[in-house]
């Protein structure tokens, strides 16, 4: 990691158990601040996991427990005192199969900002969020029509533009385009792209030509472990463990 | 023929069979019915009180007395028994002892015998607080009776509910009872309405235990408070059928069918809210 890159996450000698399994081993990272950070590796190794940590969604699974500090500006995320639902309307989060709610595409915009209080013109942030989300030429004659009559493509782009209504920090991506066919992946990538101007992304993905296009840094994760973490540049083309290597070159995962 | 291709024909005869025969009977049953119910209907005979003259006689106080039991029955029922369920399905941890209990308890009452809820009626409502053979008695009874219903089904609805649903609202910054209210109850709303369409139309169809918590089968008035007396339509009918004379026999055939007519669209109004809600929830 250069040392000329604002932080904005930082995990200090993390370790998660799921009941008495551990699945991440002490580790310790500094997320930059605006810039698309990828975690690749194979099934397991604890991605989404880690992913998860950043907006304390891990508190729903069962038998979750954490050691060490994940600190996000100042906030000590995993600290008694913070206040969840708080943290989590400053992350964003994208999930594996999108997820609209079953309401109109407007309200699924508008839900969010609504349940925070946030009081505003809603027509005018709904514009703003589909077209950012880059789905307004598509949807604006039939916002109020239902979210789930959308493809699948659509909906993922209506759960980014629902997100970018909260005006998050930070947005967390866990495979989001694995669920979709390849025509709706390219826009979903354009969009991340786009959006990394504006938001600091990381996102999970399996597929490593999807990591090397759209990420500025890559992490990889192996059996729990970060085993190597870098410009996404430096890590494709020369990786400096011959574990990365040898994944990276399909040889297993 | 192939004896597997034989075993596959006779069964399914017998299950057409099966089915056939439930149709017959229930078929039997209402054309008889309403053989001895046709000349009786009529204006009339829905905006008559009850008479000692059975061609005078009507169902008016039992069809007003239906409608007034089943409006508090619900009032009181609803809320107790959705709040009920929301509070198991939601708020009780899902592994904890206590939920275990209650649930045990809630579908050991939904199988009870009808007539229990009576007994307990008399004893509590009708003896205990006073209440005395009045409307009220009567719908605290009936919702006693309906409520495991509503909670059950209230709960198999909220469990329909996709995860993915309540997690993308978390992670939005919402608390638990805007997930709760503005996700949750918002997708499961036609399930429960179900659920509580089929609760009340078997409240409608009781007779057992409002005979016994003082629903009586001559009334010549409407009630006109909670403190009323009262009748509904099945006491109605058992009375007009427990009396010698065919012609009150047929005046109870003609009751028969106005119950059934409403039961009938109590569930119809089921079945459409059921349709709709597999529309709604498709993706």
């Amino acid at each position: 990691m250069s040392t000329e890159e604002e932080i904005l996450l930082e995990c200090k000698n993390v370790n998660i158990f799921y009941g008495k399994k551990q699945v991440l081993h002490d580790i310790n990272l500094k997320f930059p601040k605006n810039k698309v950070t990828a975690i690749i590796g194979p099934s397991g190794c604890g991605k989404s996991t880690l992913l998860r940590c950043f907006n304390r969604m891990n508190d729903f699974t069962e038998g979750f427990k954490l050691n060490g500090m994940i600190k996000f500006k100042n906030l000590d995320i995993y600290d008694k005192a913070t206040d969840v639902p708080r943290l989590r309307k400053n992350v964003g989060m994208l999930f594996q199969k999108p997820n609209p709610f079953p309401k109109s595409i407007y309200k699924n915009i508008t839900w969010g900002p609504k349940i925070n209080g946030f009081k505003m013109d809603y027509d005018q942030l709904v514009e703003k969020c589909l077209k950012k989300a880059a789905l307004w030429d598509e949807v604006q004659d039939r916002q109020h029509e239902s979210a789930l009559e959308l493809s699948g493509g659509q909906q993922q782009r209506l759960c980014i533009a629902r997100t970018i209504a909260l005006n998050p920090e930070f947005i967390l991506m866990d495979e989001p385009c694995s669920a979709l066919d390849p025509k709706s992946t390219n826009k979903i990538e354009a969009l991340i792209k786009e959006l990394s101007q504006k938001y600091t992304i990381i996102i999970v993905t399996h597929n490593m030509q999807q990591a090397a296009r759209i990420s500025d840094y890559c992490l990889f994760l192996l059996s729990g472990k970060a085993v190597e973490f870098r410009k996404t540049e430096e890590l494709f083309n020369a990786p400096k463990s011959p574990k990365t290597k040898n994944y990276i070159e399909g040889l297993f995962g | 023929m192939t004896t597997r291709e034989i075993y596959n024909l006779l069964f399914i005869f017998l299950t057409k069979a099966c089915s056939y025969f439930c149709l017959f009977i229930l078929i039997f049953l209402i054309s008889s019915t309403l053989i001895k119910a046709w000349p009786e209907l009529s204006f009339e005979f829905l905006n008559s009180y009850p008479s000692r003259f059975a061609n005078k006689a009507g169902i008016k106080a039992a069809l007003v007395g239906s409608f007034y039991l089943i409006c508090l029955t619900s009032i009181i029922a609803l809320p107790v028994g959705i709040l009920s369920a929301l509070c198991l399905e939601e708020y009780i941890p899902k592994k904890s002892f206590t939920k275990k209990i209650l649930e045990l308890n809630i579908s050991n009452l939904a199988s009870m015998p009808s007539i229990v809820y009576g007994l307990i009626g008399l004893a509590l409502f009708a003896r205990f607080l006073n209440f005395g053979t009045s409307l009220i008695s009567g719908a605290l009874t009936l919702s006693l009776l309906i409520l495991p219903i509503i909670i059950v089904s209230t709960q198999a609805a909220l469990k329909t509910v996709p995860k993915a649903i309540s997690l993308a609202g978390y992670a939005m910054g919402a608390h638990k009872y805007q997930i709760v209210f503005g996700l949750k109850l918002p997708y499961a709303l036609t399930g429960i309405l179900t659920g509580v369409i089929l609760s009340i139309s078997r409240a409608i169809g009781e007779s057992a235990p409002l005979i016994i918590v003082g629903a009586v089968g001559y009334v010549s008035f409407l009630p006109d408070n909670l403190f009323d007396s009262y009748t509904v339509l099945p006491v109605q009918i058992f009375n007009w059928a427990g009396r010698p004379s065919a012609d009150f026999h047929n005046r109870a055939a003609a009751a028969i069918i106005i119950l059934l007519l409403v039961l009938l669209s109590f569930n119809i109004f089921a079945i459409y809210l059921r349709q709709k809600s597999i529309r709604n929830t498709k993706s």
